[in-house]
């Protein structure tokens, strides 16, 4: 944190400001994708509980999650000074998490998938205890000793939630029972009292931080508490208003997702500004100077190969409301059989064969056109 | 930066995988590996285990109202007596809640409501809502009937039945008591697609000679 942003002073009074409003990449978008968004995610993840089939999960995945995971790939392996940075991790960790992951399903899957129910959350916390870190970072706000605070928030918060929520009880406790770690009633009732006990101690103990900062002269960004409670009303909200993991996985992913996103868009953005951005490949270019049609063109083209590759159904895009198979139905009277599944796929093939092939018609009907004084030009 | 630094939450994920997955390896009897029926396998070693500590109990007492810990209840009641019937209370009352993330428990209901012999629409409206919210599911269909008087094996009998449907594929038949003590005969179906109509089926298998069961004894 820049020396210059602590104890900022109102230019007329010349006294200490209480708060210093800072935003991640403007008051507009800060309003839409940290503020608003958490709102829209969870009504968007009830709505989708109420009118969409358990697919439409799948389906956010496909829009959201893996491209999201492509803006890592892209940060990391896209950007010449981030893979200049961290080559060594950038090479070894992928191999050694691929090998334990292949290991671990074949030897102990299930605690495989508890390590990966874990790290997930670990990985969310930190997510937004990082947009946190930037808010202070832009406003120049919070005291030295607020990232271990507001980190601890973090924890106490989602670990309460983890350790309370029916929605993640059952799940913990059913896999620590096929684990054969039998945890009876009592003590998960004692560890559930002692986990509220926690956070509302420490809730405690978070607000006298705030009120001593604020009298030693550091700022508060409310900016950063409004993003912090909008988080944490979806995640409280969908963990505990229904026992589906659809209306939690959706909400969650949305924004866990598209937050994300934006911020390795805002990201690259500003870091392609002043510095040479001279890959020999255009695509490269585009997408570190951060053309945003193209960061999703490319992010939605990675999950449709990563679909392909792992043999899922590309029905899966259409939230169980689009059915490739489902054009011919069977037609008893007249002896026609419905459609079966891998004909469909055929068809969408086909389709898309044909589609180029025809746009490639289209395009040539206009190009040369040799009474066209362009086209004489070239010829 | 020390190796140790550098890795270090790679670290922390390999030790609690190795901890953690030693006494997988140690202690825990082996389980399907496809992960279908986890629930029920997972019942049954706690109920062998001890009876007193089943995920089924624990989760009932903590949230009685939760549709996971209603259905594990059916598990745990139709295995202890050794009665899928005797679950189907506890599988309708979970669905009725309306989660959809459970696909083991659209197919018990679907078993139960088949077995009982419900009411057509009731069948046909669980059997839509499954493959609807899971048309790419493998899960097989079970429809009973009475038996099979028609000439030669049931199973390509019914395979021929259905070739005009290439969503539908007969893997086999199987004659079983039901609750009543009454000989039946099961036709499992793998079904592909987001659309299944049951009546239809049962109609096309019915002209080919399968025999459709007595009515139940409540019915009117």
């Amino acid at each position: 944190m820049s020396s210059k942003s602590i104890h900022p002073h109102d230019p007329d009074t010349g006294q200490a400001r209480l708060f210093q409003i800072g935003y991640i990449l403007n008051r507009r978008g800060d309003w839409i994708w940290f503020l608003a968004l958490p709102l829209v995610a969870l009504a968007a993840a009830l709505g989708s509980q109420r009118w969409l089939p358990y697919v439409a999960l799948a389906s956010v995945n496909l829009w959201i999650t893996i491209p999201h995971h492509f803006s890592t790939w892209f940060r990391t392996y896209g950007i010449h000074e981030d893979w200049q940075r961290f080559k060594q991790r950038l090479i070894i960790g992928p191999l050694v998490i691929f090998a334990v992951v292949f290991a671990g399903l074949q030897v102990a899957p299930i605690t495989l998938l508890l390590v990966i129910i874990l790290w997930d959350s670990q990985h969310s916390i930190m997510q937004q205890h990082g947009f946190g870190r930037i808010y202070d970072f832009k406003a120049g706000s919070g005291s030295p000793r607020t990232p271990r605070f507001d980190l601890a928030l973090h924890w106490i918060l989602f670990g309460n939630m983890f350790l309370n929520a029916p929605l993640f009880v059952t799940m913990w406790l059913r896999e620590l029972y096929r684990l054969n770690l039998l945890i009876p009633v009592s003590a998960v009732r004692f560890i559930q009292l002692a986990s509220w006990t926690v956070t509302v101690a420490y809730l405690a103990v978070y607000l006298v931080h705030v009120l001593v900062s604020m009298r030693r002269g550091y700022p508060l960004n409310p900016i950063k508490y409004l993003f912090i409670a909008a988080s944490y009303f979806l995640w409280y909200t969908a963990a505990w208003h229904t026992a589906s993991i659809m209306v939690f996985g959706i909400a969650h992913r949305l924004m866990h997702g598209l937050q994300y996103n934006v911020m390795v868009l805002h990201y690259v953005k500003r870091k392609s500004r002043g510095t040479a951005n001279s890959s020999r490949f255009w695509l490269l270019r585009q997408l570190r100077a951060g053309n945003l049609l193209l960061f999703a063109v490319v992010g939605l083209l990675y999950a449709l190969c990563f679909q392909l590759i792992t043999l899922a159904p590309l029905d899966e895009f259409g939230f169980g409301l689009v059915h490739l198979t489902d054009h011919y139905q069977a037609i008893p009277e007249h002896g026609i059989k419905a459609m079966p599944g891998w004909l469909g796929y055929h068809m969408f093939a086909e389709a898309l064969i044909s589609t180029v092939a025809v746009v490639h018609y289209y395009f040539d009907s206009f190009i040369w056109k040799v009474r066209d004084r362009h086209v004489q030009e070239g010829l | 930066m020390g190796i140790l630094d550098r890795y270090r939450l790679l670290f922390y994920a390999l030790g609690i995988l190795v901890v953690l997955g030693a006494w997988e390896v140690i202690t825990l009897q082996p389980f399907n590996t496809d992960g279908k029926d986890y629930a029920w396998e997972l019942e049954l070693r706690n109920t062998y285990q001890d009876s007193g500590v089943t995920l089924s109990r624990s989760l009932l007492e903590l949230y009685p109202d939760n549709a996971d810990a209603i259905f594990l209840q059916g598990l745990q009641q139709s295995y202890s007596r050794n009665d899928f019937l005797t679950g189907c209370q506890y599988y309708k009352e979970a669905y009725q809640s309306g989660v959809t993330h459970n696909e083991d428990l659209f197919h018990y209901v679907i078993d139960c409501l088949e077995r009982e012999q419900a009411d057509p629409a009731m069948l046909q409206q669980v059997v839509t809502a499954w493959r609807r919210n899971y048309p790419r599911s493998r899960r097989p269909l079970k429809l009973r009937f009475a038996d099979f008087r028609g000439i030669g094996d049931p199973t390509r009998v019914a395979a021929g039945a259905l070739e005009t449907s290439p969503e539908l594929q007969v893997i086999h038949t199987e004659r079983r008591t039901d609750a009543r003590g009454l000989i039946v005969l099961d036709v499992v179906i793998q079904v592909s697609g987001p659309v299944l109509e049951v009546a239809p089926v049962r109609q096309l298998l019915l002209e080919e000679g399968f025999e459709r069961r007595p009515p139940p004894l409540d019915s009117p």
